[in-house]
């Protein structure tokens, strides 16, 4: 009988050893779980590189945001770990493969040309330079000139012009008419600093033609600025030669353009200004 | 009993609750919501505002071209916007936006701004409407 109470009662390594083991290896898996997720958290790079392309797709957004006429160059800090890509309405930021990255959109439109571009990993330059130059913005690749004015693009009448070459090759101080057909674009070259001043008639798409022009005159030569100015036949004197753009009821430019010198590559630059001008207007 | 019942289900929970707990918080903070509709906003406004190469943009004069400019080249992005002008109305997304405007606030983020515009000589209000799910992804 007393054998059979003894074997009852529990021996001291059950009442301490085992409850004290079995809490020790439940804290321990527990800590360590805890240690583990929180090594994770701070090792894992997933939202820095969510964070990333969100904060380029939102900036590429901003530049759309931004007043027409004005242009802008925004240095962009990158983080030189991450590759960053910007492609048709995506942002993808990735340590090692971009199909292993993070990706955000941002939204284009019709009136402007984005520039993409691709930054590898490890790379050496700490910053992505993002611009907005007339109707083109995103990602720079080249100087820009700040001035380049914007164009917006609207419907308008069918126009048919030619390109009078010749006459452009004899552009001087004497204005010639350089197109006809039912656009009429009159230009003089006078020697000063790169800028262009366009006067119109009241017909609203000879401004818009002008602004084409202006633009394409940017591309061809390292102008400082430019102006778009109306023109009131009434307050002309009857011998000013931009008398006939203003009486003129259809499409009528007058260009006057001063440049450091009216040589053949001028007048080469002029031309190529003018036609591209009106085909981009065309 | 206890031991079974309360100790493990709330050690369980506690541990849950640390792991999931800074995950989410820093998951929020990549869902720009507020952020994004304000620079939608800012863009359509430029978009339907007056612009002459002239006189460079006129602001608070609606443009001509509404019907053509509201309309921006969308991403894969699931939202949807409405913007409108007195009459005049354009819906990105429509059917994602007549889903998602009955159930907004609840299922899904829902921003509005209205601005008043010169058009013709007359004031009229100009609406923009957005509607974002309450995490963002692929539209469908």
């Amino acid at each position: 009988m007393s054998s059979l109470s003894r074997n009852r009662r529990a021996s001291v390594p059950d009442i301490i050893l085992s409850p004290t083991f079995t809490t020790v290896i439940a804290l321990g898996l527990v800590g360590l779980i805890i240690l583990s997720s929180i090594y994770k958290l701070g090792s894992s790079t997933e939202f820095e590189k969510q964070i990333f392309s969100a904060d380029i797709a939102l900036l590429a957004d901003s530049l759309y945001a931004v007043r027409p006429d004005v242009n802008l160059i925004i240095e962009y800090p990158a983080p030189t770990q991450f590759g960053i890509k910007i492609e048709p309405r995506l942002v993808t930021v990735y340590q090692e493969k971009p199909e292993d990255g993070k990706s955000f959109w941002y939204n284009e439109d019709k009136a402007y040309q984005f520039k993409y571009g691709a930054f590898p990993p490890k790379r050496k330059t700490p910053k992505i330079t993002f611009f907005k130059q007339g109707n083109t913005l995103g990602v720079l690749t080249t100087n820009i000139n700040t001035a380049t004015p914007y164009c917006e693009i609207r419907p308008h009448q069918k126009t048919s012009a030619r390109i009078d070459y010749p006459a452009i090759a004899g552009i001087g101080q004497q204005p010639v008419d350089v197109a006809t057909g039912n656009v009429q674009i009159t230009a003089q070259a006078l020697q000063g600093n790169p800028t262009a001043t366009l006067y119109v008639n009241s017909n609203p798409e000879s401004a818009q033609l002008a602004c084409q022009i202006a633009q394409a005159l940017f591309e061809e030569f390292p102008m400082e600025g430019y102006a778009i100015i109306p023109l009131n036949p009434e307050l002309l004197s009857p011998d000013d030669p931009r008398l006939k753009t203003a009486q003129n009821q259809n499409i009528a430019v007058f260009i006057e353009l001063t440049l450091p010198a009216i040589d053949v590559q001028a007048k080469a630059g002029i031309s190529q200004a003018v036609a591209t001008g009106v085909k981009d207007f065309v | 009993m206890l031991y079974w019942f309360f100790y493990i289900p709330l050690t369980a929970f506690v541990i849950i609750a640390l792991v999931t707990t800074p995950t989410s918080i820093l998951n929020q903070s990549v869902q720009p919501f507020r952020l994004d509709a304000g620079i939608t906003e800012e863009r359509l406004y430029e978009k339907v505002s007056d612009y002459s190469p002239i006189l460079g943009t006129q602001y608070g004069t609606l443009t001509d071209q509404f019907d053509k400019n509201a309309a921006l080249l969308l991403s894969d992005k699931r939202y949807a916007y409405k913007i409108s002008a007195g009459q005049k109305a354009y819906v990105a997304n429509k059917e994602f936006y007549e889903d998602a405007v009955p159930l907004a606030p609840i299922r899904y983020n829902r921003y509005t701004i209205t601005k008043m515009f010169t058009s013709n000589g007359k004031q009229i209000p100009v609406t923009i409407d957005q509607v974002y799910p309450k995490s963002y992804e692929k539209i469908q």
